[in-house]
């Protein structure tokens, strides 16, 4: 099965045609959002997916999803209850939805007959408890907002810990492992997990709380941000793009170095950045501790997922402290070697099978 | 105490918006003389200003108009005088040193005027204790005064732990990095610790959790020193506290200023005084309501609940980051009102903390009665520990030893 994986970010989409066991090709279209007039994009990637100069048709279409809510527990193929129920929450992910309805509006048009599967970042983690995903406010001071801890690389996170799930179970082990699974990408995320069930995370309601990323600033006191509207006059508009796009290791290094990079480098400005960063990792991992009452793994994941080698190694020594009985497993960590499109492909193949069952006639089924 | 310092009165204020506590200590003895506290102080409101004196296991009651904290340090004064107390030095908690005062410091124009230069980096606390401070040395410049900083004991955190990455010219013109507070508990506690177990200060590693009824914040220390506190910028981030909201995503501080239309000085307000405990669960800032009343509230028992809830996993959390970053300590210590009179919270915060070298005694813990108190079990390997505070004290032990 041929699937057309989409990943649209805020500016770009960044498009994957993939087989069970190859990429056939792949591009990224920049500002994708200002070419709305006759499915701009969706016909732009139409045109672009030939292999040797033959038009290939996908026979399904994932769409990647930043946020679903509470309500999105596992991917979703496009039905008109589907968009209504996406359409409700553009409230609480306003920057991103829009876009997505639209490329899925368009994809319909463009690839009639194709089905398309949203697959949704937060749907792993509508299953951390109560206690993790609430924030100590007021309800009624959200304005009606879903307001709640979800997480933003749930996609990875899950098949990460998945694997480790089978690697145990494959070796015997009843009890489910307890995992710190960080994904290393440009804006990371560390989440703990007993087995695949959630327990914790550093994400926040949006991508911004947590690990700082290339530049993103991660977790900072709130009381900065009234200081910088009062003091600076600033909106929130203007004070959200300095957070998102002038901070994290852009904002320390006063330069645009990816965080895969401050791992590699001698110098010693990247090593203290470095530092900082690991530092962000223990504070996660202890939380992941007193959480789960134990660690036994920790896997990498992700675009910068080999700087997990380095970084695993430190984790793993500084953590090597923690007391563990005779039938516990030492701590260690792995690399989860899959990237975002090979999972998306591997989710949207089952879930077009799981669809096309569920639709056959009842004689072929 | 160093034996050497001379015999000397300090009286240690602390002071609060519209109040102003205070202690008359004798050093180097450490005992406590008088104390007391003006109440209602500034514009007239539906009760009158008065003054609850303490001395001698007697308390009277002191009514006394007091439009501002110079004329509370009048009538306190006046008091002292009246029953004889010498004030020999006062010792003034001032919670923000911001990035101009590493150490504790003797007041003089020069400290004075720093002082006032700390005020926007904390205007909901230094400015009530600036103006006392300034009130004191004009009235009485004979008595000698020391400003004793909650920030300074933090003043140790290594720079892993105390940046923000936030792009360099906005933590350079505004001061942001973390700053830590509630030190001169934190400092006083580990203090207290390390004579408990006969071990060097220098040599001691603890969690420090000061769970106060108001604030509340973990502190990480090393070799005696801190190596890290929960609270940041501001007094604002880290757990959950009665009012105050903790850790919060940024962007929906962002989003809730959109819904205000961009009033920073409403989101101020909701985030310290109207969220916590207090927005979680409608009912009380207070977590001791919430404990005697989660499960016994029929309708709103599903909010208290998830209020007990989040407010205990986010103690639990901060206590194992701050464990990763000791390794095993030599103790973990519960102070203040909270972290001293709850068994509940204890417990909660030390249950499955094996892998921590950590385990309480159950029963010592419901049974606490005198402190200090060592709740552990016989084969946890870290002490747990649950110390009064006394951050009067410690403020006197500082001022006592600047003056000497």
């Amino acid at each position: 099965m041929k699937i057309l994986i989409i990943d649209p970010g805020r500016q770009a989409l960044n498009y994957y045609l993939r087989s069970e066991n190859d990429l056939i090709t792949c591009g990224r279209i920049s500002n994708y959002r200002d070419n709305e007039e006759n499915c701009g994009a969706m016909t732009e990637l139409n045109r672009r997916l030939t292999y040797e100069d033959e038009k290939i048709y996908p026979q399904a279409i994932a769409i990647r999803v930043p946020f679903g809510g509470s309500i999105f527990k596992e991917p979703a193929i496009l039905s008109g209850s589907v968009l209504n129920k996406l359409k409700n929450l553009i409230p609480s992910s306003p920057l991103h939805l829009p876009a997505i309805i639209m490329l899925a509006q368009d994809a319909g048009t463009v690839f009639p007959g194709v089905p398309v599967v949203f697959i949704f970042e937060t749907s792993f983690f509508t299953g951390l408890p109560s206690r993790e995903r609430s924030y100590a406010i007021d309800p009624a001071a959200m304005h009606g907002m879903e307001i709640q801890r979800l997480g933003f690389h749930g996609i990875l996170h899950e098949a990460a810990c998945s694997q480790i799930n089978a690697y145990v179970r494959s070796h015997g082990s009843v009890r489910a492992p307890r995992i710190l699974s960080i994904c290393l990408d440009p804006k990371p995320e560390a989440a703990a997990a007993s087995g695949i069930i959630p327990i914790m995370t550093t994400g926040g309601a949006t991508p911004l709380e947590g690990l700082f990323g290339d530049t993103s600033c991660g977790e900072i006191d709130p009381g900065i941000l009234t200081k910088l509207g009062q003091e600076l006059k600033w909106g929130p508009e203007q004070i959200n793009k300095v957070l998102t796009e002038e901070s994290g290791i852009e904002g320390l290094l006063g330069a645009g170095v990816k965080l895969i990079d401050i791992f590699s480098s001698k110098r010693k400005d990247h090593k203290l950045v470095s530092g900082l960063f690991l530092y962000k990792l223990l504070l996660a991992c202890g939380a992941a501790v007193a959480a789960m009452g134990t660690l036994d793994y920790i896997v990498f994941s992700g675009r910068y997922k080999d700087a997990g080698k380095n970084i695993g190694t430190w984790l793993v020594r500084k953590m090597g402290f923690i007391r563990k009985s005779q039938e516990e497993p030492q701590l260690r960590y792995m690399i989860f070697e899959k990237q975002l499109d090979e999972v998306m492909y591997e989710i949207a193949a089952a879930k077009v099978k799981e669809y096309n069952n569920e639709f056959a006639p009842a004689d072929i089924k | 105490m160093d034996s050497k310092t001379k015999s000397m009165n300090v009286l240690v204020f602390n002071c609060g918006s519209s109040s102003l506590k205070y202690r008359l200590i004798k050093m180097p003895d450490e005992t406590e003389l008088s104390g007391g506290e003006a109440q209602r102080i500034g514009p007239q409101t539906s009760e009158p200003s008065r003054i609850i004196h303490r001395e001698a296991g007697r308390e009277e009651t002191i009514y006394a108009e007091m439009k501002d904290h110079g004329a509370a340090f009048e009538e306190i004064l006046k008091i002292m005088k009246k029953n004889n107390n010498k004030v020999d030095v006062i010792g003034h908690r001032v919670v923000h040193g911001a990035g101009i005062f590493r150490s504790h410091t003797m007041i003089d124009a020069e400290a004075i005027k720093n002082l006032k230069m700390t005020e926007g980096i904390a205007p909901l606390h230094n400015p009530p204790a600036v103006r006392l401070i300034e009130a004191c040395h004009k009235l009485y410049p004979e008595i000698p005064q020391a400003a004793v900083f909650d920030t300074v004991f933090h003043s140790t955190i290594p720079w892993q732990a105390k940046t923000y990455a936030l792009p360099k010219w906005i933590r350079r013109k505004f001061g942001i990095r973390k700053y830590g507070f509630h030190g001169t508990s934190h400092k006083y506690v580990a203090g207290e610790a390390a004579k408990y177990l006969k071990k060097p200060l220098d040599k001691l590693n603890a969690i420090s959790c000061h769970l106060g009824s108001g604030g509340a914040s973990l502190c990480a220390i090393i070799n005696g020193k801190s190596a890290d506190n929960t609270m940041g910028y501001s007094p604002l981030p880290g757990l959950v506290m009665s009012t105050r909201s903790g850790d919060i995503d940024p962007a929906l501080v962002l989003q809730m200023a959109i819904a205000s239309d961009g009033n920073f000085n409403a989101m101020e307000k909701l985030l310290n005084k109207e969220s916590g405990v207090l927005g979680m669960s409608g009912v009380s800032p207070d977590i001791r309501d919430i404990f005697r009343t989660a499960g016994k509230n029929g309708a709103t028992d599903e909010r208290l609940s998830l209020t007990l809830q989040v407010y205990l996993w986010r103690l639990k959390k901060a206590l194992g980051s701050y464990l990763a970053v000791t390794g095993v300590p030599d103790a973990v210590i519960f102070t203040d009102t909270i972290g001293e009179t709850v068994p509940g919270v204890r417990q909660e915060a030390c249950a499955g903390m094996e892998a921590f070298g950590i385990k309480i005694d159950m029963e010592k813990n419901r049974n606490v009665k005198k402190l200090p108190a060592d709740i552990s079990a016989p084969d946890s390997e870290t002490y747990v520990l649950v110390i009064a505070t006394n951050e009067e004290l410690e403020i006197a032990r500082t001022a006592a030893e600047l003056a000497a």
